[in-house]
């Protein structure tokens, strides 16, 4: 069952338009990464999403409950966990969570209960008496998502949780997020960096100029761009005989020459490899490697929008 | 309710761990004040040296009597420490000297001043003339004290002339005991609290706290505006609560730290000095109407501008500007008539007016009422405009 259910989302700036049409699902045990490059829409969409914007059209239905700014219970639902570390510096990181958590209504014996538990999520737990402006930026960043936690929230929503964090900090992000998505949340995951979104999330959207260009699990996307396989044979000798050669094979769609190789576009090109082999015996050229080339989500960005993911 | 006293302790107990906000709220103006303090109150002896006060005299009479009287006003021990006196041949040079900002106010003995005593002819009206710098509270209770002191003995000295059947040895003994007697005037009695140096402390303490008031309400409001970009602001808005409550939490945190910083210096000056600021309740509705004023009027201006760093020079240039003007940096009465109407455009101008008038005019709450309505208002005007727009910049 969907826990965020959002409905054609859109928002404009004045005369830019920031979100156009976006929409998507994240069912509970669900990462959902939403994958785009600066700018591309990501930050707005999420904060429609957690209630801090006003959607200029659509919806938001987290758990059943309408969303939005004025939505205010529906809001203990989602557990946001901003871009930048949104904790007080000069409180400890329990002073900040039992401030936040008594925003959420927790209070007492069950704060404590739940400070703790968050904590230990994170790995802070022996920590968490220490300022915020002590810690390092990686355990700053688990603190953030720690805030996030507290309420037991039914969608975590990561708002490029791992920008700046050393690689050691970075894993324990991700194991943190593994473990959620497994204990039952639905998590929202927005990042630019697509192995992030590879590692992480079970389906992805890729949002550009504020569209929701794709959606689907990596290989679901990887067909959407284009279901050919990307065979490589890297040759010394007349690479215009073995393309034509090639092309002759029954599911080569595309024989393509370049510098120092030959680039087919064939379906199920691993099913290949031996007619390719003979292809270029027949056109006397000397075979020094044949890789099968799969899309990932950086290439696939790319043909799906016409952009680097970094632009 | 809860969400708004919540956000606003967390601030509270964020802002007091602040050295910066400390200093400002605390460390600074009590500091400045400790040295006005220690200024004030060693200089208590030493009369005219603690001058803060001018007031110009001019006898046109030239008699025994003029002269007599003349002298009693310009005693120290009439006028105090905190006035001094100087001397014009003229009512026209004397007047001129209130015009020009030299004095606070001009008392004049006309030619014919002692006629109704000494037995020349009687006039219908007693030649004695004043005049006051604009605004000057201290130098209209000044005048109004030396007229009246003057005039009691010239109606004294009639009334005996009159008993003893016209001029004679008689009534001019019982004249001249009447001139030789101490005026009732002086500052001292007048305040009926102490020391004059301690009243001049109880007007210059509220002074540097306005001051500082600036600053740290400055810092305040944009340590707010700060926290949309740590992303703090945003965690907020994310909570099951309003953004009402998000806003005046973070506004009254800050009123209630001006306050505390304004009630801590006012118990501490007078605790380790002595130093008399007015009534109890009169000093807590000035100082929370001033904590207003201020703090609408700072907040506008850093809520307003475009960046943090545009809010932070605004703030201290307003501070430093209205400073100027408002005669924070002068004794009071000091001030030229220009800027003794100046003052009166700011809401420090206000704040000063009532302070000065509690603590050196021994003025009341109602005696203040007008100043706390101007304060009140400004408040009102930019703390309104300033909130709408902060509600606004949170979402």
């Amino acid at each position: 069952m969907a826990v965020l259910v959002c409905t054609d989302l859109h928002k404009r700036f004045g005369n830019r338009t920031a979100v156009d049409g976006v929409g998507f699902e994240i069912a509970g045990g669900e990462c959902y990464g939403l994958l785009g490059p600066n700018g591309a829409g990501k930050t707005t969409t999420i904060s429609m999403i957690c209630g801090l914007l006003a959607s200029d059209g659509g919806s938001v239905v987290v758990a059943g409950r309408p969303v939005g700014p004025r939505a205010i219970a529906a809001k203990a639902d989602v557990g946001y966990v901003p871009q930048e570390v949104a904790l007080y510096p000069d409180l400890s990181a329990r002073e900040n969570l039992a401030f936040f958590g008594r925003l959420y209504g927790l209070t007492g014996k069950e704060l404590d209960a739940r400070i703790d538990a968050s904590l230990e999520t994170v790995g802070l737990l022996d920590r968490g008496g220490e300022r915020i402006e002590q810690y390092s930026g990686g355990m700053k960043r688990r603190a953030n998502i720690a805030a996030g936690l507290l309420h037991q929230p039914k969608l975590l929503v990561l708002d490029e949780p791992t920008v700046g964090v050393d690689p050691q900090s970075r894993n324990a992000i991700f194991d943190t997020v593994v473990d959620l998505r497994d204990a039952g949340l639905a998590v929202l995951y927005t990042t630019h960096y697509m192995e992030e979104a590879e590692r992480l999330c079970d389906r992805i959207g890729i949002i550009d100029q504020g569209r929701l260009v794709a959606e689907g699990t990596r290989r679901e996307l990887v067909a959407q761009v284009s279901g050919l396989d990307h065979v490589r044979i890297t040759v010394e000798g007349d690479r215009q005989t073995l393309a034509a050669r090639c092309l002759t094979i029954p599911g080569v769609d595309e024989a393509v020459v370049a510098d120092g190789f030959v680039e087919l576009r064939a379906h199920d090109g691993r099913q290949l490899l031996r007619q390719v082999v003979e292809a270029a015996d027949a056109a006397g050229v000397e075979v020094s490697s044949i890789e099968l080339v799969e899309l990932d989500l950086e290439a696939v960005f790319l043909q799906l929008t016409g952009r680097a993911l970094r632009d | 309710m809860g969400a708004t006293l919540l956000i606003t302790r967390t601030d509270l107990r964020r802002r007091l761990r602040n050295r910066s906000a400390l200093i400002l709220a605390f460390v600074a103006p009590f500091g400045l004040a400790s040295i006005m303090g220690f200024a004030f109150g060693g200089r208590r002896t030493s009369a005219r040296s603690g001058a803060l006060i001018s007031v110009a005299v001019a006898d046109e009479d030239q008699t025994p009597l003029s002269r007599s009287l003349l002298a009693q006003v310009t005693s120290p021990v009439a006028l105090g420490p905190v006035v001094s006196v100087k001397r014009y041949p003229t009512m026209s040079a004397a007047f001129a000297a209130v015009g020009h900002g030299q004095v606070v106010a001009a008392v004049a003995l006309r030619r014919g001043f002692s006629s109704p005593v000494s037995g020349g002819p009687v006039i219908a009206k007693v030649p004695v003339e004043s005049r006051v710098a604009n605004g000057s509270s201290s130098g209209r209770g000044l005048t109004d004290g030396i007229v009246r002191g003057i005039l009691a003995r010239v109606g004294a000295g009639a009334v005996v002339r009159a008993a003893a059947g016209g001029p004679g040895p008689a009534a001019g003994q019982a004249t001249q005991q009447i001139v030789a007697a101490p005026l009732p005037i002086g500052i001292r009695d007048d305040f009926g609290v102490g020391s004059p140096s301690k009243s001049i402390l109880g007007y210059f303490a509220p002074s540097m706290v306005i001051i500082f008031l600036f600053l740290l309400i400055g810092a305040a409001g944009r340590s707010v505006l700060a926290e949309r970009s740590t992303g703090t602001m945003a965690r907020l808005q994310a909570a099951p609560i309003g953004t009402g409550s998000v806003v005046a939490g973070k506004v009254l945190s800050i009123l209630l730290l001006s306050l505390l910083s304004v009630f801590t210096i006012w118990g501490a000056t007078t605790a380790l000095f002595g130093a008399y600021w007015g009534p109890p309740v009169a000093v807590m509705i000035l100082g929370t109407a001033t904590v207003l004023s201020l703090s609408g009027l700072s907040l506008f201006v850093t809520v307003f501008a475009k960046s943090e760093a545009g809010a932070e020079a605004a703030t201290v240039i307003l501070g430093f500007t209205l400073a100027l003007l408002g005669g924070n940096f002068f004794p009071p009465g000091s001030l030229p008539p220009l800027f003794e109407k100046l003052a009166l455009l700011t809401p420090n101008g206000w704040a000063l007016n009532g302070f000065g008038q509690l603590a050196l005019d021994a003025r009341g709450l109602s005696d203040i009422l007008r100043p706390i309505f101007v304060l009140l208002a400004i408040g009102a005007v930019f703390g309104t405009a300033a909130v709408v727009r902060l509600r606004q910049a949170v979402t």
